[in-house]
């Protein structure tokens, strides 16, 4: 079957440049360029699912990815946004553990997978790539728990506001310079602050009356960033 | 040892933290032993992470201030390690270690733990293994915080602090509300009422010196575990 896309190479990769892998070696480039596979993956599409044994790394080429992790009532609750650079499954594969939530595209998404031999071998040869991961994980870890601790003790507007600014930094916005480049369903929007649907629709209209956003659709536009900033309580 | 024959190591029995402990045995046989009175801190939220700790005796909450408020990240008992992201980081500490009872902890200095990870390089594997299993630990208590009632939450918090306190001490635990507060995330008022329904269905018994668990099979029916 014809790819409906030219896979790309990694050495020309702009992705790469916001990479963990982006200090590579040429031999790693060339060994990964050899042995990885390109996928497109349509919305909704899922990658990996929680409870699942890791093949590879997987390195987003193109698109936007949310992962997420499923309550006993089968809620989810999204744990974490990826875009171009990012990698996915990096904590299972290296821990010989199995993947501890599910990862699904958000928008068309470009993905190649790295075999884990050849990624276990780059690392065993490039002390850096491991260096690079460790502090990756670490700060995954302080988001976490960053995290944890916002959702424990901050009031639901709060979050929201304070979402809604992540969501700029992480993927900025459209020629506009309002509208966040990245469109997710109020009830994706809702796992990541960790509320009721409902709730987040009433308080994205009181946003919107109060003139902080715009809402077309699932376009959001951030109209006033410093009093997102004062309500999220955050600095600037 | 290569890295892929280390990484397949990694999935047989042993915790990280006994990996690491036998991994490490060159270096903790040289070092402090520190005693710790309960509510004494190892290491504040911020403080620059200077060294990493080895449990030896007593159960440490991990702390992190919000708004003058706390919140428990995690609870560690003997035989686990404490600061370790940190001093791998340069980093300060991003939480607070105290002791919830009579603490002993050998006290490893963040250069010598260092020079000897170089010199041991397959130790990162099971350091990442580590780390690893504490992101999960915490991404499940966010999935249990947004989406479990209040009522499961108060009663996982009593029995998990009851169990990492039941593995240090003879006698059953005293449990502090406070802690009950933090590692629950629950508001003052609603663990107020919700402690006394609690004992109002003999799930626990408050007193002066804290809690006490008297029912664990009902408070895991109420947390949701059975």
């Amino acid at each position: 079957m014809k790819k409906r896309f030219e896979s790309p190479q990694c050495e020309t990769c702009g992705s790469r440049e916001n990479s963990i892998l982006c200090d590579l070696s040429h031999s790693g480039v060339l060994q990964i360029d050899g042995s990885k596979n390109t996928n497109s993956y349509k919305r909704g599409q899922i990658i990996f699912y929680e409870g699942n044994r890791p093949s590879g790394l997987f390195c987003i080429f193109k698109g936007k990815v949310k992962i997420y992790k499923s309550s006993e009532s089968g809620r989810e609750h999204i744990v974490r946004l990826a875009k171009n650079g990012d990698v996915l499954g990096y904590r299972a594969l290296l821990s010989g553990e199995l993947y501890s939530a599910t990862a699904e595209a958000l928008e068309e998404t470009v993905l190649c997978h790295i075999p884990q031999a050849t990624f276990l071998q780059i690392l065993a040869e490039d002390h850096q790539l491991m260096n690079r991961l460790m502090q990756l994980l670490t700060h995954d870890l302080r988001e976490a728990e960053e995290r944890m601790v916002e959702l424990s003790q901050l009031p639901v507007r709060e979050r929201l506001a304070q979402t809604l600014l992540m969501l700029n930094s992480t993927f900025g916005t459209a020629d506009d310079g309002a509208t966040l480049d990245i469109q997710l369903t109020r009830e994706d929007l809702a796992n990541i602050v960790g509320t009721a649907t409902e709730s987040c629709i009433r308080l994205l209209s009181e946003f919107r009356k109060e003139g902080l956003v715009q809402l077309n659709g699932k376009k959001i536009a951030i109209t006033d960033k410093q009093a997102l900033i004062r309500l999220a309580n955050v600095v600037d | 040892m290569t890295m892929a024959v280390e990484h397949r190591a990694l999935t047989d029995g042993l915790s990280y933290a006994a990996r690491l402990r036998q991994g490490l045995t060159l270096l903790l046989d040289g070092s402090e032993s520190v005693r710790f009175e309960p509510g004494a801190a190892l290491y504040r939220e911020n403080d620059a992470g200077e060294a990493i700790y080895l449990l030896e005796n007593g159960v440490v909450k991990q702390i992190r201030s919000c708004r003058g408020g706390e919140c428990i990240v995690g609870l560690s008992n003997r035989g686990e390690f404490l600061g370790i992201r940190d001093v791998m980081l340069f980093a300060q500490y991003s939480s607070g270690a105290v002791a919830i009872g009579p603490v002993d902890a050998l006290r490893i200095e963040r250069e010598e733990f260092r020079e000897f990870l170089q010199q041991n390089p397959s130790l990162q594997l099971t350091i990442f293994g580590m780390l690893s299993r504490s992101i999960e630990d915490v991404e499940s208590k966010l999935v249990s915080i947004s989406t479990k009632s209040a009522r499961r939450r108060v009663a996982w918090a009593l029995l998990k602090l009851r169990k990492a306190l039941l593995s240090d001490y003879t006698v059953e635990p005293r449990l502090a509300v406070s802690d009950i507060s933090a590692l629950s995330t629950c508001a003052d008022g609603t663990l107020v009422k919700l402690l006394r329904d609690f004992e109002r269905r003999s799930l626990i018994k408050r007193s002066d010196v804290g809690i006490e668990v008297l029912d664990e099979s009902g408070l895991r029916r109420v947390s949701g575990e059975y």
